[in-house]
């Protein structure tokens, strides 16, 4: 029998607002453009995580193992024994609602789920209700939610709309950090087999060949050997990048777009100008040919296991000290997690720069200096001839990537390359920048292609914000230290401030850097005739 | 005439009206956080509604013109096209302007006499709505041109590779 058929006036009655909803209803829609798609079996199979199996989160049937919520609650139980941090956090939020209004994604969407507190809230719920006296006895009296099929793919919906960027722990009076409440949600989302595979194909293929793109040695040594031949174009000179050389001083690590994706190149182009002018003895690994760490986005556990490729490459080659290229979350592993898991790397030096003599003590330990430290302390020291009127026709901004930015608190080193190679510069308004930047949208592995849409809202704050200096100071080039923001920042850009490219620091460096023997330059790398130079060129 | 003079005089409350209509379009907490938090770059969407839809009011009234309209519509469509709505909830704010003018008008303004100036409203309205569906189709074709942007980019080298074989092709019959 057909539905009941609405009358005019029935039609003419359209609510326009959204229905209301309490925030323990768990009831997700998968919409279009709003998630990833799941983790392949064979990716998680490689990667020997547990419970792979074909599904996708737009299915009503997930094929979750049967004893799934078992798993679930040992799990949590496991991590709240393990990690005190999580324990502290899961106790001591007072609901202040400092965190409430920071999220990039609450900021965007305004979907109340994605305030960081209630973000937690989905978890912490949890754990109320079959961790706690309280929960166990009084329920959802007592803030305690059951823990039902829903409940997961609720968790699955918004921890994987988290990039783990910590802005709102910058807010938090109890220094509760957001992003290690997403990463313990996801370790729990993976015992059951549920991730994303634009993080698990990574991963994977971090173990196979050495980076996430899954290129072969072979193609890697192809990658740069073309950089090299492009770069004599462009300048004249023939520079040296050795690859897998034992016995090198420095070994330098990178993120793999960099030699693979653009911008990236342009910042490749960059580094390998640089140590060829001052003589760097160094080497590239095919090996350790990927400086980001999708572990982190994936469970502790494959932190480690990630980053212990470097290192063993860099006992394997004997080199002394690792210099590591413009990459985020590399850095936030390297800072925060690398000492205790992986380190004291105490088979290295503690860096000293071979040209400069400074030795590098921040990295003492980790023995791992950030390619901006490095070079602002060769500008520092005056070995380098630059001539920035190569960029004028960049008027750049800085966007302070989340992981350099708030994890290690490099603000200054990057602002005082471009100063030092660009002659116009403007910054992003206060509240935008420096500990309070806005994540680009896509870190944690979010930037795919089937996410779009929630990409776009996550970006608006960080995009609203270099829209401001474009209007008003004529800035045409949003640079970074990130190769994920190279890659989102792009898009972003295209769909919020057309007219503003995306840069590393190192293409920066890279045109301005006068190298002995060098040609007239009358291109920037990316052959754009420089200012003055269009006659010269055409 | 004498319609629109009327609303010229109550443009203040039908545009506050107007944003709490469309702030009622966001779920109620965050209704209150696009409303009450000024900074622009602290609150972007809240910044964008607040500042369009004055110009976007104005533009139905006669009071703004139509190269001032047009920025402000894309600008406020651009927004909610990437927003969690359906294409019809994303220009459907626009339509709120009619029941909101006339609960406005008052009673006399509402009288059979004034039906072929309300008719021209309506027709502004319209013609509001229409604009903003053709910017949003717009936004729609622009995303899938910058989602095949996007991919392009990721496999740079792989291009600049193939295109070197397309400029130095093996002589034919080889």
């Amino acid at each position: 029998m057909a539905e009941k058929q609405p009358k005019p006036e029935d039609l003419a009655q359209v609510d326009y607002r959204p229905p209301k909803k309490g925030w323990m209803d768990p009831h997700v829609d998968f919409r279009k453009g709003t998630y990833c798609y799941s983790a392949l079996a064979k990716n998680i199979e490689y990667l020997g995580m547990p419970n792979p199996r074909d599904w996708q989160p737009f299915n009503a049937d997930w094929k979750l193992p049967p004893n799934w919520k078992q798993i679930i609650l040992d799990g949590m139980k496991d991590r709240l024994e393990k990690y005190r941090s999580f324990r502290l956090f899961m106790d001591i939020c007072v609901r202040c609602g400092a965190c409430a209004d920071k999220c990039h994604f609450y900021v965007g969407s305004g979907d109340p789920k994605n305030m960081p507190v209630l973000r937690a809230e989905l978890i912490r719920s949890v754990y109320r209700r079959y961790f706690t006296p309280a929960g166990k006895a009084f329920g959802a009296l007592a803030g305690g939610r059951e823990l039902t099929e829903d409940v997961i793919k609720e968790w699955f919906y918004y921890f994987y709309q988290c990039t783990e960027c910590r802005r709102c722990s910058v807010f938090c009076p109890y220094g509760i950090d957001q992003a290690e409440i997403t990463m313990i949600g996801r370790e729990l989302l993976n015992l059951l087999g549920l991730n994303i595979n634009w993080v698990i194909e990574p991963a994977a293929n971090c173990f196979r060949t050495g980076n996430h793109l899954g290129i072969q040695p072979h193609g890697f040594a192809d990658s740069i050997g073309f950089a090299v031949d492009e770069l004599e174009e462009i300048t004249g000179v023939r520079v040296e990048a050795p690859i897998n050389r034992k016995g090198a001083e420095v070994l330098f690590v990178t993120p793999s777009a960099d030699y693979f994706g653009t911008p990236h190149y342009y910042t490749l182009l960059g580094y390998l100008q640089l140590f060829h002018e001052i003589g760097l003895d160094y080497t590239w690994s095919a090996f350790a040919g990927e400086g980001g760490n999708f572990g982190l986005f994936t469970s502790h556990e494959m932190i480690k296991r990630l980053n212990n490729k470097i290192y063993a490459e860099a006992k394997r080659l004997g080199v002394k000290w690792i210099i590591g290229g413009e990459c985020g979350h590399m850095w936030r592993v390297i800072h925060q997690y690398m000492d205790t898991m992986n380190g004291p790397a105490n088979f290295l030096e503690v860096p000293k720069s071979p040209i400069t003599g400074t030795v590098f003590e921040n990295a003492k330990s980790t023995k791992m200096v950030h390619i901006t430290e490095f070079t602002s302390d060769l500008i520092r020291n005056g070995k380098l001839k630059l001539d920035p009127t190569r960029n004028d026709h960049w008027n750049v901004t800085f966007h302070d990537s989340c992981n350099p930015a708030r994890a290690m608190g490099l603000f200054e080193e990057p602002r005082y390359v471009i100063k030092n190679t660009c002659r116009n510069f403007h910054e992003m308004p206060e509240n935008t920048i420096r500990e309070q930047t806005f994540c680009c949208g896509s870190g944690a592995g979010l930037g795919t292609d089937e996410n779009f849409e929630m990409r776009m809202r996550g970006g608006l704050p960080r995009a609203n914000a270099v829209k401001h200096v474009h209007e008003t100071k004529g800035v045409n080039v949003l640079s970074c230290i990130c190769a994920i923001d190279k890659a989102n920042l792009s898009t972003l850009m295209e769909y919020w401030v057309p007219g503003v490219e995306v840069a590393g620091i190192h293409e920066f460096v890279g045109n301005a850097l006068v190298m002995k023997g060098e040609k007239e330059r009358t291109t920037d790398l990316r052959g754009t005739p420089l200012r003055g130079k269009e006659a010269a060129h055409a | 005439m004498a319609l629109m003079e009327s609303l010229h005089g109550r443009r203040a409350a039908i545009l506050e009206r107007w944003l709490q209509g469309v702030m009622e379009t966001y779920p109620a907490e965050t209704g209150r956080f696009f409303t009450q938090v000024k900074d622009p770059f602290a609150n972007p969407v809240g910044a964008t509604l607040s500042r369009e839809l004055a110009v976007l009011c104005d533009g139905v009234l006669g009071l703004a013109k139509p190269a001032e309209v047009a920025p402000a519509l894309e600008s406020l469509i651009k927004l909610r096209s990437v927003q969690d709505f359906s294409a019809s909830q994303v220009v459907s704010f626009i339509f709120f302007l009619k029941q909101i003018a006339r609960e406005q008008a008052g009673e006399a303004l509402r009288a059979a006499p004034m039906a072929a100036e309300w008719a021209a409203f309506d027709a502004r309205v319209d013609d509001l709505a229409l604009s903003a569906f053709d910017i949003y189709s717009a936004n729609r074709e622009t995303i899938c041109d910058i989602r095949l942007g996007e991919m392009r980019r990721k496999i740079f080298m792989l291009e600049k590779a193939s295109r070197l074989f397309d400029e130095d092709p093996e002589p034919s019959g080889s």
